[in-house]
Formats: structure tokens, C-alpha cells, sequence
């Protein structure tokens, strides 16, 4: 029998702005407009400034126009009509047409309508220049003990656990609330409930309370607009894990469209209590009944507040209707309790309605006061923010009956917080960059019987793939087949779908046939993050019982003096390249033919990095 | 990487160099292929006064004391003229025409140029350069590093942009991006860092 679904947020609001933009597609416009120096755009998407040949400019009108290759990023895909009308693709499969210009053989199109269609959320700060796309969260909820999250177009995103108390959070790059921060409750037994919060101008945190600790696997592609996490109780019920796709389907992707139930209706929603200064419509005979009459503050663990209103009155889930929201200018909470009015016996916090926490990060104030709407008032309580926060309200009928407890709890929804979470140590959904070096035109070292470089790291690197999705990871590979990739690309890879971890694959070839032999595990200069990795890793590849000996670790400026390798150099997550022996090298060469010491290798790679992980 | 055949320590290493510079002297004409190459032209130089020793870098032979890097690369001083405008375009000929080079076989420079003040040095290699390129991963550092250490020596370079025939390239050998210019290298026997 399925679950109940819980669900928040708002329906899908999908611009129909296309009929008007094919109306005046055919009028392409044949402008020969110069992209000047002084007009370039900054293109921010996915929380990362996206790169161009022909930078996004800004018209003598004020319009921002993009290279039309831009929707890729958000999924999108286009093509050029033979009767010179440029469509549009969505990731959700409905086509549209836009006006271009065509600047040094680039279609230029105008960003504000094309990314609104796209079911973007934009701004655009004149004084940076800068166009910023943010995907829209438009839902997200457990469903048969699965986390479904959907955005309106296909975003990267990175989800962990954390202990005390257990929590699986979630975290959508490039994305917009577009609603104030909200607390659901769940009705899956694995869930509490859902936190939604804005982490930054870039990135929305989903927090899921949990009663105890669960494993999830991860269900969805790396990118995507239909986030899924498979939840389970304990290890053994874990799922299968997901046949790993080189080349997520794009079918993957259009099929979730808004006739699934993935996307709620609004009738799906938790509504809201209906309060006076947003329910213009409701009926607001009714007296107040509700006093609150205490406000407590207390710290529970480090980093994790708590604000305790108690109301007198009525105790039924009717009279008690209470919201939590945010405001901003400045940044605040804002906790409402229905038809209320404030009554609170003592008398000095009534007369200073205001509590100062000492030493707290999240916040420097709390008051509380009246707020007089047109139909009706009610009490509130306001928290002064100081960072953003997550925040979930624990409600709590009186012992003796006489009221309510409402428990706001309030954390930190900065990354540096979970950083120090004591259960980020897992490797379980992290994400890792597998690079097989080399691959294509780009054969890497010859070695015997016709076998290149290039085949050795391809099969390691897929071992290495595997092993990360069996300890629960998610590995992209940056090549997956004999592809050249340039190495600008790999290291982007990594980039742009904030990885974790960053582990290339390569195999030495040097001087004569046997003059050298030995793996070597790279890090860059003289990081200790990255030289800490490439020890754990080198470590490991020690123990093995293989011919290939292990030769430890070097730094790169070893290889490259000052410079190192291109891909440890332009990655900023910790990153490690191992040099699995040589291709040149009799007993080497044997060792990398045989299936099961690649396994073995792939095997200490993966462990040596999740030694790394519980070490940190 | 662990050396199966030990590299001893030899006084007489520096001897390949009598080879390298009998191939020099004669060498030092401009070629007369035209590539593109979009960098300001202007006289390449070496540190005032010249006195017509410059130093290659080439890898070493089983005998030979490497350098302390990864790569096996021996410093080799040669003696070109003493009167050459160009002992940048002396050095890289001599470092590509010497005994154990490991520029790829049937390399030509066709072009060299040092732009002044950004002490930009574009070198642009004939189409050998890539196409008999070994493969390998210390080869290719072997490769960028040789030259980059043998331009280190002179005052007004300090980036080397690679262009094959007029062209920029991504690699040679897919682990170094060679689309942009990278630094000189100063030699030194301390400079690679260690372990």
C-alpha cells in the first residue's frame, strides 16, 4: 500500500511565454550589432560563472543577450530550423522559438525570455554586470520511503548524513526557495519531517529529521530535475544500487514531467494557518483565545538553539494554527500563533520584550510584540538573524492541559557547521571524480601486445567507479569509453558538479623497456589536504599483494616543477593522481593485464580514500 | 617511480656535450618557413654580457646523474658563438639535435620569439613535435620540462607558449595543458620539491 505523501511547495509555474516568442521568431532580427568591450555580461548558473566563446553582452536597449548554448546548462537543448527559426528544447521536452542575433557565428539570444521559459528564476545586477539563473525548488517529499526533489530545470546537488540528531541533508546547487524557509511534517517512518532553507544566494538546503538513523542510496543521475533518494532502515535492507549510467538517458530526464505525482497539486500543500495579515479572505469573528504567555531561550548542543513559546487556551490543532517564516531587511524569523495575544507573567521580559542570547551565532535578539492586521491580530515572535538557518517547530501539549509548547528549534545552515557534523566522515554520497587520463587520438604510452595507456586507466578507472557506488558514493567518470577528453574538461567536470573528490587515473611509461617500475600517488605542490589523500590512497596500494610495488607519494611540482599536473592544478576539491606502474615494465605491464589486480587496485584506491574520509 | 637500473654518480656525465655543441654552430640560420605566429617579434637575448655558454637539458643515460625530479633530465653546458643575436634559438636547436633529447624525433623549430616586457618566448615546433610524440607520461614531462628549464637560463623569458605548426595545442601527451604559456623552470638540483 503506498505511503501517504507529504509535499511542500509551490506548484509548477511553467512560463508560457513560447507562442509569443515563435509569433516573432520568424522576424529574426538581422541586427550586425558589435559585441562591444565595455558591454560583456557575467553569466552566472548553477552557482558558478559560466564560460563562453562569445561572452553574454548587454544591447544599447538593455538587453542581455547569450550565447544560445547557455540552455545546455540548464538541460536544454536547441537547433536551427531550414527556415532559419532557432528552437529551443527543454529538458522536459516542449520546444519553443526565441529571436537571435548572430554575433561571430554564435546564436545570441535574449537571456531574461529564454531562461524564463526555461523555468529559470533570473537577476541581473547592473553595477557587476552580472545575469544570474537560480532553478526553481517546486517540490519536495517522502514518498514509499523515497525523497523526491523537483527543481524546474536539471540541477547538481549533494545530499549526507549527519548524527545528533540524525538528519539527511540535501543540498541543491544553483537553486532558489522562492519561498520563505518551511518546516513539514512527514508521514514516511523513516522521516520526522522536511526543513527547507536558503544556504546561500546559490544554494538551497533540504534537512530531513529522522527518528533514527537510516541509509540511503542515491537514485537519480548526477544532474537532474527529479532528485530521488531511496531510504532504508538498516544496511541490509539497503536496495540494490542503481545500475550505474556512463550516459544517464535523457528519457531519464523528460519523463518526469507534471503529470507524474512527483509533482504535487496544490491541494497537495501544507497550508498555512490563516493569519491576519495574509488571509484577507478568512473569517475573523472570532475572538482571540490564545495567550502567550511564556518565551523561553536555550541552547541544546553546540550550534543548535532552541526557542520555546507556551501558549494558555485552547489545545486543539484548530485553535493553534502557528507559522514560522522568514523576513528580510534585515534577516529574521517570524513565529505566528493564530487569534493569539501576548500575556506574559513576567513582567520584565514583558516590558523589554526582548531576550539577548549570549554568544549566539545564529542569532542576537528575540522579541515579541502584537501584529495588528486589517481583519484580525495576533502575537508573534520575531528571532534577529545573524546567518541563515534551518529551522523546525516541535509542538507539545501541556501536562496539565492548560496550553501549548511550541519548541523552534534553530541551526546553522552554513556548510562549516555540517563540515563538523560526526557523521560526515562516510564516503556514502560524496561525489568523486573518476579520470581515466587520456583516452581517443590521445593514446597515452604504448604498451605490449598493441594495449595503450589509455586502455589500463579506462578499465581501472571503471573498477574504481564501482567500488564508489557500492560504498554508496557518486563517482563521475569523465570518460566512460575511448573519448578524448580534453584535460581542461576533466578537471571541469569536478567543477561543475562540486565534487568531493578528484582521483585520476594514469599509467607511467619512462626510458628504457624494465628501467622503471612502481605505482605513484601525485598530489598538487605542497597541499597537505591533497598530500594527506595521496598518503591514505598510497597506503592502501601498499598492502596489496601484486607485482606492481608501491612507490609512494610525490608531489607534482616533482613532474612539473611549479606548475604540476593540469588536472590536480585546476581542481579545487582534494585531488590525487596515481601512477598504476608502467606500461614499459615486463612485470608491470603483466600485473595491469590481469583483471584481478586492477580489482585489487581499484579496490585500495577507493579504500584508501574513505580512510581519508574518516580521518578528517 | 622506482629506478631498476641505478644511476651512478659520474664525473665524466658532461662529456655528450662536446657532441651537442659540434651540431650548433652551423645551425643558426632563420628558417625560412613563414608560420603565423601572433606574438610580438621581437630579438630573443640572453643575459648580458653573453659569453657563449648556455646550458641544455637532456635525459640522462643509465650512467648519468639525474636531476632531482621525477623526469631524469642532466644539465649539459654547450658553447655556441659568443657573437649570436638568438642563443635562445642555439639552445632549443642544440637541445633537439643532441644525443639523448627528448624532443620527438624530427622536430623542427621553426619559429622562436620573445616579446619584451612580458618576456612571453612563443616557440613553434614543426608538426613532428606532436605527431612523433612516444607517449608516455614522464616523456612528456621530459619534453615541456627540457625546454622550459633550458629557456629558465635566459633573463628575459619567463613564460614559454608551445605552438606546432603555427598552432596552439591542447597536450602533447595529456597531462599538461599546453593551450597557455607556462613558466620558465630555474634550475636548480633543489628545486623539485621532494617527498
Amino acid at each position: 500500500m503506498p505511503k501517504k505523501t507529504n509535499s511542500f511547495h509551490k506548484t509548477v509555474k511553467r512560463c508560457v511565454v513560447f507562442s509569443a516568442l515563435a509569433a516573432i521568431a520568424s522576424a529574426c532580427l538581422s541586427m550586425t550589432a558589435v559585441q562591444g568591450a565595455n558591454n560583456s555580461v557575467t553569466l552566472v548558473v548553477g552557482g558558478k560563472k559560466a564560460a563562453f566563446e562569445v561572452s553574454p553582452y548587454v544591447t544599447n536597449s538593455g538587453t542581455v543577450m547569450a550565447p544560445v548554448d547557455y540552455v545546455k546548462l540548464l538541460g536544454a537543448a536547441y537547433s536551427l530550423d531550414k527556415d532559419g527559426t532557432l528552437y529551443i528544447t527543454t529538458a522536459t521536452g516542449r520546444t519553443f522559438a526565441t529571436v537571435f542575433q548572430n554575433i561571430n557565428d554564435r546564436y545570441m539570444v535574449p537571456l531574461q525570455s529564454t531562461a524564463l521559459a526555461l523555468g529559470a528564476a533570473t537577476s541581473w545586477s547592473p553595477s557587476s554586470q552580472t545575469f544570474t539563473l537560480l532553478a526553481k525548488l517546486e517540490m519536495a517529499q517522502v514518498a514509499d520511503d523515497k525523497l523526491n526533489i523537483a527543481t524546474s530545470y536539471p540541477v547538481y546537488y549533494k545530499s549526507q548524513l549527519i548524527d545528533n540528531p540524525p538528519r539527511l541533508v540535501v543540498d541543491v546547487y544553483g537553486a532558489n526557495l522562492d519561498c520563505p524557509p518551511a518546516t513539514i511534517p512527514s508521514n514516511s517512518s523513516l522521516v520526522n519531517d522536511i526543513r527547507s532553507g536558503q544556504m546561500d544566494a546559490q544554494t538551497v538546503r533540504l534537512v530531513l529529521d529522522l527518528p533514527h538513523p537510516v541509509h540511503y542510496q542515491v537514485a537519480s543521475t548526477l544532474q537532474t530535475n527529479d532528485i530521488q533518494l531511496a531510504l532504508n532502515t538498516s544496511q541490509t535492507n539497503v536496495q540494490p544500487a542503481p545500475s550505474y549510467s556512463d550516459q544517464p538517458p535523457s528519457t531519464e530526464v523528460a519523463a518526469n514531467d507534471d503529470s507524474t505525482n512527483a509533482v504535487p497539486s496544490k491541494s497537495q500543500m501544507i497550508p498555512l494557518p490563516q493569519l491576519s495579515d495574509t488571509a484577507s479572505t478568512q473569517n475573523n469573528t472570532t475572538a482571540p483565545s490564545t495567550k502567550i504567555v511564556d518565551v523561553e531561550y536555550k541552547s541544546t548542543a553546540p550550534n543548535i538553539y532552541q526557542v520555546v513559546v507556551t501558549t494558555a487556551g485552547p489545545t486543539d490543532s484548530a485553535s493553534n494554527a502557528y507559522r514560522l517564516f522568514a523576513l528580510d531587511h534585515p534577516n529574521r524569523l517570524a513565529f505566528d500563533v493564530a487569534n493569539s495575544v501576548l500575556s506574559l507573567a513576567d513582567a520584565a521580559t514583558d516590558t523589554l520584550n526582548s531576550i539577548i542570547p549570549q554568544n549566539n551565532p545564529l542569532f542576537h535578539s528575540i522579541r515579541w510584540g502584537m501584529v495588528e492586521g486589517s481583519a484580525a491580530s495576533n502575537g508573534r515572535v520575531v528571532l534577529d538573524l545573524l546567518q541563515p538557518v534551518v529551522t523546525k517547530v516541535d509542538t507539545a501539549t501541556l501536562p496539565d492541559g492548560s496550553g501549548v509548547q511550541y519548541t523552534i528549534t534553530v541551526e546553522s545552515s552554513s556548510a562549516a557547521y555540517v563540515a563538523g557534523g560526526s557523521s560526515g566522515n562516510s564516503i556514502a554520497g560524496k561525489i568523486v571524480v573518476v579520470d581515466a587520463g587520456h583516452g581517443g587520438k590521445d593514446t597515452g604510452a604504448p604498451g605490449a601486445g598493441g594495449i595503450y595507456e589509455k586502455n589500463f586507466t579506462l578499465a581501472i578507472a571503471k573498477l574504481v567507479r564501482d567500488a564508489l557506488v557500492a560504498a554508496g558514493a557518486t563517482p563521475i567518470m569523465t570518460r566512460s569509453d575511448d573519448t578524448f577528453i580534453p584535460l581542461s574538461d576533466r578537471s571541469q567536470m569536478g567543477i561543475d558538479a562540486h565534487a568531493d573528490y578528484f582521483i585520476s587515473i594514469h599509467c607511467d611509461s619512462s626510458g628504457e623497456q624494465n628501467s622503471h617500475s612502481g605505482d605513484t600517488v601525485y598530489y598538487h605542490g605542497d597541499d597537505a589536504t591533497c598530500r594527506a589523500l595521496a598518503r591514505s590512497i598510497a597506503s592502501r596500494l601498499g598492502q596489496l599483494d601484486i607485482a606492481i610495488q608501491s612507490d609512494g607519494v610525490k608531489s607534482d611540482y616533482v613532474r612539473f616543477p611549479g606548475v604540476g599536473f593540469s588536472v590536480l592544478r585546476k581542481s579545487p576539491e582534494p585531488a590525487v593522481l596515481c601512477e598504476c606502474g608502467y606500461v614499459n615494465d615486463d612485470s608491470d605491464a603483466k600485473c595491469l593485464e590481469d583483471p584481478a589486480s586492477l580489482s585489487q587496485i581499484a579496490t585500495a584506491i577507493v579504500a584508501g580514500l574513505r580512510d581519508f574520509v574518516s580521518n578528517q | 617511480m622506482r629506478a631498476r637500473a641505478p644511476k651512478h654518480l659520474s664525473a665524466s656525465a658532461f662529456a655528450a656535450l662536446i657532441t651537442c655543441a659540434a651540431l650548433v654552430t652551423a645551425g643558426c640560420s632563420h628558417d625560412t618557413a613563414t608560420p603565423p605566429v601572433p606574438v610580438t617579434t621581437a630579438p630573443s637575448s640572453a643575459p648580458m654580457p653573453f659569453d657563449g655558454h648556455v646550458t641544455i637539458y637532456k635525459v640522462a643515460a643509465p650512467n648519468e646523474e639525474a636531476s632531482a625530479d621525477a623526469n631524469d633530465l642532466v644539465p649539459v653546458p654547450i658553447s655556441i658563438d659568443a657573437a649570436s643575436k638568438d642563443p635562445a634559438r642555439l639552445a632549443i636547436e642544440a637541445l633537439i639535435s643532441c644525443k639523448g633529447s627528448p624532443i620527438p624525433p624530427g622536430t623542427k623549430l621553426l619559429q622562436i620569439t620573445i616579446d619584451q616586457p612580458s618576456g612571453l618566448a612563443t616557440l613553434n615546433f614543426s608538426s613532428e613535435f606532436k605527431d612523433n610524440f612516444p607517449g608516455g607520461d614522464t616523456r612528456e614531462a621530459q619534453v615541456l620540462n627540457s625546454i622550459l628549464e633550458t629557456m629558465g637560463q635566459f633573463a628575459t623569458v619567463q613564460n614559454v607558449q608551445f605552438l606546432v605548426a603555427g598552432q596552439k595545442i591542447g597536450s602533447l601527451g595529456g597531462t599538461q595543458d599546453i593551450s597557455t604559456p607556462l613558466p620558465i623552470i630555474k634550475f636548480t638540483k633543489e628545486a623539485a620539491v621532494g617527498t
